[in-house]
Protein backbone atom coordinates (compact mmCIF):
# COMPACT_ATOMS: atom_id res chain seq x y z
CA UNK A 1 0.00 0.00 0.00
CA UNK A 2 1.28 3.62 -1.06
CA UNK A 3 1.03 6.62 1.47
CA UNK A 4 1.01 9.78 0.22
CA UNK A 5 2.85 12.28 2.26
CA UNK A 6 0.97 15.31 4.24
CA UNK A 7 0.38 18.45 2.13
CA UNK A 8 1.90 21.23 3.96
CA UNK A 9 -0.83 24.09 4.83
CA UNK A 10 0.47 27.20 3.67
CA UNK A 11 -2.92 29.49 4.51
CA UNK A 12 -1.87 30.84 7.54
CA UNK A 13 1.78 31.66 6.65
CA UNK A 14 0.34 33.00 4.07
CA UNK A 15 -2.41 35.05 5.86
CA UNK A 16 0.80 36.52 8.06
CA UNK A 17 2.88 37.05 5.19
CA UNK A 18 0.25 39.22 3.30
CA UNK A 19 -0.28 41.67 7.55
CA UNK A 20 2.89 41.87 7.51
CA UNK A 21 3.28 43.27 3.44
CA UNK A 22 0.15 45.56 5.02
CA UNK A 23 1.69 46.82 7.77
CA UNK A 24 5.19 47.76 6.25
CA UNK A 25 3.55 49.29 2.93
CA UNK A 26 1.76 51.78 5.31
CA UNK A 27 4.95 52.33 6.85
CA UNK A 28 7.11 52.65 4.11
CA UNK A 29 9.19 55.59 3.30
CA UNK A 30 9.58 55.98 -0.27
CA UNK A 31 11.07 59.27 -0.05
CA UNK A 32 14.34 59.87 0.26
CA UNK A 33 15.52 62.44 3.07
CA UNK A 34 18.70 63.72 4.12
CA UNK A 35 19.91 66.24 6.82
CA UNK A 36 21.80 68.90 6.63
CA UNK A 37 23.55 70.49 10.10
CA UNK A 38 24.43 73.44 10.99
CA UNK A 39 24.78 75.72 14.01
CA UNK A 40 22.87 78.40 15.91
CA UNK A 41 24.23 81.81 15.88
CA UNK A 42 23.83 83.51 19.45
CA UNK A 43 24.18 86.66 17.98
CA UNK A 44 25.99 88.77 15.01
CA UNK A 45 28.98 87.18 14.31
CA UNK A 46 32.10 89.25 15.12
CA UNK A 47 35.35 88.49 13.17
CA UNK A 48 38.70 88.80 15.19
CA UNK A 49 42.27 88.89 13.88
CA UNK A 50 42.94 87.23 10.22
CA UNK A 51 39.36 85.82 10.33
CA UNK A 52 37.43 86.38 6.89
CA UNK A 53 33.56 86.85 8.97
CA UNK A 54 31.67 85.66 6.00
CA UNK A 55 28.21 86.59 6.14
CA UNK A 56 25.82 86.10 3.94
CA UNK A 57 22.65 87.59 4.22
CA UNK A 58 19.45 85.83 2.42
CA UNK A 59 16.76 89.10 1.35
CA UNK A 60 13.76 89.01 0.00
CA UNK A 61 15.34 91.59 -3.23
CA UNK A 62 18.29 88.96 -3.24
CA UNK A 63 21.72 88.20 -1.67
CA UNK A 64 24.36 90.64 0.52
CA UNK A 65 27.73 89.13 0.74
CA UNK A 66 29.50 90.63 4.03
CA UNK A 67 33.19 89.97 4.81
CA UNK A 68 36.35 91.46 6.51
CA UNK A 69 39.37 92.58 4.57
CA UNK A 70 42.30 94.60 5.65
CA UNK A 71 40.93 95.33 8.73
CA UNK A 72 38.06 96.77 6.73
CA UNK A 73 34.26 95.64 6.04
CA UNK A 74 33.34 94.87 2.30
CA UNK A 75 29.93 94.44 1.00
CA UNK A 76 28.82 92.41 -2.37
CA UNK A 77 24.94 92.88 -3.54
CA UNK A 78 23.73 89.88 -5.92
CA UNK A 79 20.13 91.03 -6.51
CA UNK A 80 17.49 88.68 -8.10
CA UNK A 81 17.10 89.36 -11.95
CA UNK A 82 13.69 90.13 -10.98
CA UNK A 83 12.70 92.31 -7.78
CA UNK A 84 10.69 90.50 -5.97
CA UNK A 85 12.01 87.99 -5.92
CA UNK A 86 9.93 84.52 -6.68
CA UNK A 87 10.27 80.99 -7.43
CA UNK A 88 13.59 79.18 -5.85
CA UNK A 89 15.32 80.22 -9.05
CA UNK A 90 14.82 83.58 -8.77
CA UNK A 91 17.89 84.13 -6.11
CA UNK A 92 21.17 84.47 -8.50
CA UNK A 93 22.27 80.83 -7.44
CA UNK A 94 25.92 81.12 -9.96
CA UNK A 95 25.86 85.08 -9.26
CA UNK A 96 26.47 84.09 -5.21
CA UNK A 97 28.79 81.17 -5.91
CA UNK A 98 30.91 83.20 -8.16
CA UNK A 99 31.46 85.70 -5.20
CA UNK A 100 32.09 82.91 -2.67
CA UNK A 101 34.44 81.11 -4.60
CA UNK A 102 36.96 84.59 -5.62
CA UNK A 103 36.67 84.75 -1.61
CA UNK A 104 37.83 80.98 -1.12
CA UNK A 105 40.31 81.57 -3.89
CA UNK A 106 41.68 84.39 -1.66
CA UNK A 107 41.40 82.38 1.49
CA UNK A 108 41.66 78.59 1.35
CA UNK A 109 41.38 78.02 4.85
CA UNK A 110 38.13 79.63 6.08
CA UNK A 111 35.41 77.44 6.26
CA UNK A 112 32.86 79.14 8.04
CA UNK A 113 30.07 80.86 6.92
CA UNK A 114 26.74 82.87 9.12
CA UNK A 115 23.68 82.56 6.82
CA UNK A 116 21.58 85.61 7.82
CA UNK A 117 18.24 85.16 6.27
CA UNK A 118 15.58 88.06 6.46
CA UNK A 119 12.09 87.63 7.82
CA UNK A 120 10.11 86.98 4.64
CA UNK A 121 12.34 84.60 2.83
CA UNK A 122 11.15 81.57 2.59
CA UNK A 123 12.66 78.38 4.36
CA UNK A 124 13.30 77.02 0.58
CA UNK A 125 15.40 79.36 -0.36
CA UNK A 126 17.45 79.13 2.63
CA UNK A 127 18.04 75.42 2.26
CA UNK A 128 19.57 76.57 -1.20
CA UNK A 129 21.76 79.58 -0.03
CA UNK A 130 23.19 76.26 2.44
CA UNK A 131 23.86 74.35 -0.67
CA UNK A 132 25.33 77.50 -2.94
CA UNK A 133 27.66 78.11 0.21
CA UNK A 134 28.80 74.29 0.76
CA UNK A 135 30.71 73.58 -2.71
CA UNK A 136 30.77 75.54 -6.12
CA UNK A 137 28.91 72.91 -7.58
CA UNK A 138 31.78 70.88 -9.33
CA UNK A 139 32.86 69.28 -6.17
CA UNK A 140 35.29 72.02 -5.07
CA UNK A 141 34.17 72.59 -1.32
CA UNK A 142 33.79 76.60 -0.24
CA UNK A 143 32.46 77.17 3.07
CA UNK A 144 30.78 73.92 4.62
CA UNK A 145 30.60 75.41 8.39
CA UNK A 146 27.42 76.90 8.63
CA UNK A 147 26.07 79.04 11.44
CA UNK A 148 22.35 80.09 10.99
CA UNK A 149 21.75 83.57 12.26
CA UNK A 150 18.04 83.61 13.62
CA UNK B 1 2.14 33.77 -5.81
CA UNK B 2 4.01 32.97 -2.66
CA UNK B 3 7.12 33.85 -4.55
CA UNK B 4 6.02 37.35 -5.46
CA UNK B 5 5.28 37.57 -1.75
CA UNK B 6 8.41 36.64 -0.53
CA UNK B 7 9.98 39.28 -2.96
CA UNK B 8 7.76 41.84 -1.53
CA UNK B 9 8.22 41.37 1.72
CA UNK B 10 12.10 41.13 1.17
CA UNK B 11 12.10 44.28 -0.23
CA UNK B 12 9.89 46.35 2.28
CA UNK B 13 11.85 44.44 5.38
CA UNK B 14 15.23 45.89 3.79
CA UNK B 15 13.55 49.56 3.32
CA UNK B 16 12.54 49.20 7.10
CA UNK B 17 15.91 48.80 8.37
CA UNK B 18 17.74 51.21 6.01
CA UNK B 19 15.15 54.19 7.63
CA UNK B 20 16.57 55.00 11.02
CA UNK B 21 14.13 58.15 11.53
CA UNK B 22 10.44 58.32 10.44
CA UNK B 23 10.13 60.90 7.94
CA UNK B 24 6.49 61.66 6.65
CA UNK B 25 5.65 64.13 4.55
CA UNK B 26 2.18 65.38 3.80
CA UNK B 27 0.29 68.53 2.10
CA UNK B 28 1.52 70.91 5.39
CA UNK B 29 4.84 69.60 5.21
CA UNK B 30 6.48 69.37 2.18
CA UNK B 31 10.68 69.31 2.43
CA UNK B 32 12.94 71.83 0.66
CA UNK B 33 14.63 70.25 -2.11
CA UNK B 34 18.75 69.64 -1.55
CA UNK B 35 21.92 68.23 -3.13
CA UNK B 36 22.92 67.13 0.10
CA UNK B 37 23.29 63.18 0.75
CA UNK B 38 23.88 62.44 4.29
CA UNK B 39 21.33 60.10 5.87
CA UNK B 40 19.33 61.22 9.01
CA UNK B 41 19.61 60.19 12.03
CA UNK B 42 18.23 60.14 15.72
CA UNK B 43 17.27 62.87 17.33
CA UNK B 44 14.64 64.62 18.87
CA UNK B 45 12.32 66.06 16.52
CA UNK B 46 10.98 69.84 15.89
CA UNK B 47 8.38 70.16 13.25
CA UNK B 48 7.43 73.26 11.67
CA UNK B 49 4.51 72.86 8.92
CA UNK B 50 2.04 74.84 7.70
CA UNK B 51 -0.54 73.05 10.27
CA UNK B 52 1.27 73.32 13.30
CA UNK B 53 4.43 73.79 15.24
CA UNK B 54 5.61 70.35 17.66
CA UNK B 55 8.28 69.96 19.58
CA UNK B 56 8.96 66.18 20.52
CA UNK B 57 4.98 65.54 19.29
CA UNK B 58 3.74 67.98 21.84
CA UNK B 59 1.70 71.21 19.41
CA UNK B 60 2.99 74.42 20.76
CA UNK B 61 1.40 76.70 18.38
CA UNK B 62 0.04 77.58 14.67
CA UNK B 63 2.24 80.64 13.80
CA UNK B 64 4.20 79.05 10.64
CA UNK B 65 1.01 78.41 8.69
CA UNK B 66 -0.04 81.77 9.69
CA UNK B 67 3.46 83.14 8.34
CA UNK B 68 3.83 85.24 11.46
CA UNK B 69 6.54 85.23 14.49
CA UNK B 70 5.21 83.69 17.49
CA UNK B 71 3.54 85.61 20.12
CA UNK B 72 4.51 85.87 23.71
CA UNK B 73 2.09 82.69 25.14
CA UNK B 74 3.06 80.57 22.25
CA UNK B 75 7.00 81.51 22.30
CA UNK B 76 6.17 80.74 26.39
CA UNK B 77 5.09 77.25 25.36
CA UNK B 78 7.62 76.94 22.65
CA UNK B 79 10.60 77.26 25.72
CA UNK B 80 8.87 75.02 28.05
CA UNK B 81 8.47 72.25 25.84
CA UNK B 82 12.25 72.84 24.42
CA UNK B 83 13.07 72.33 28.02
CA UNK B 84 11.42 68.89 28.53
CA UNK B 85 13.05 67.40 25.18
CA UNK B 86 15.79 64.82 26.96
CA UNK B 87 19.10 64.92 25.17
CA UNK B 88 22.08 63.16 26.13
CA UNK B 89 24.59 65.57 26.21
CA UNK B 90 25.60 68.91 27.24
CA UNK B 91 24.75 70.15 24.27
CA UNK B 92 22.05 69.04 22.59
CA UNK B 93 20.85 68.61 19.23
CA UNK B 94 17.18 68.74 16.77
CA UNK B 95 16.13 67.71 13.91
CA UNK B 96 13.66 69.79 12.50
CA UNK B 97 11.31 69.04 9.90
CA UNK B 98 10.25 72.60 8.31
CA UNK B 99 7.78 73.04 5.27
CA UNK B 100 9.42 74.59 2.68
CA UNK B 101 6.87 77.47 2.54
CA UNK B 102 7.07 78.57 5.94
CA UNK B 103 8.39 82.21 6.36
CA UNK B 104 11.76 82.94 8.63
CA UNK B 105 9.74 85.22 10.63
CA UNK B 106 8.09 82.19 11.76
CA UNK B 107 11.14 79.62 11.80
CA UNK B 108 13.66 82.53 12.96
CA UNK B 109 12.25 82.06 16.57
CA UNK B 110 12.29 78.90 17.13
CA UNK B 111 15.83 78.78 16.47
CA UNK B 112 16.00 81.33 18.87
CA UNK B 113 14.66 79.35 21.59
CA UNK B 114 16.26 76.02 20.75
CA UNK B 115 19.65 78.01 21.58
CA UNK B 116 17.78 79.51 24.70
CA UNK B 117 17.70 76.16 25.32
CA UNK B 118 20.49 74.51 24.74
CA UNK B 119 20.26 73.19 21.42
CA UNK B 120 23.65 74.59 19.69
CA UNK B 121 23.44 72.30 17.04
CA UNK B 122 19.94 71.70 15.00
CA UNK B 123 20.17 69.56 11.78
CA UNK B 124 17.05 70.49 9.14
CA UNK B 125 15.60 67.38 7.04
CA UNK B 126 15.57 68.12 3.32
CA UNK B 127 14.79 66.28 0.60
CA UNK B 128 17.68 65.03 -1.12
CA UNK B 129 17.53 66.00 -4.87
CA UNK B 130 20.19 66.23 -8.09
CA UNK B 131 18.43 69.58 -9.04
CA UNK B 132 17.09 71.11 -6.38
CA UNK B 133 15.50 73.85 -9.25
CA UNK B 134 13.77 71.04 -11.01
CA UNK B 135 9.85 71.66 -10.24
Amino acid sequence: MRIDPPELNLVPLLDMVSLLIQMLLVNAQFGVYAELESSVSAGTAEATGEQLGLAVHVRPDGFSVQWIEGGEGRERSVPCGVVPCEGLGAWDGPGLRAVLTALKESRPDERAVVLAPEQGVPFEVVVRTMDLVRDDGAGRELFPDLVVGP
Amino acid sequence: MVDMMINLLLFLLNLYGNTSVAVVASPDLKFAPSTEIRPLRFAPVVVVSQASVQVAGETVGTWAGESRAPDASELAALDAALERVPRDEEEGELLLQVDRRVAWSALGPVLEAAGRSGFANVRFAVSSTTDPLAP
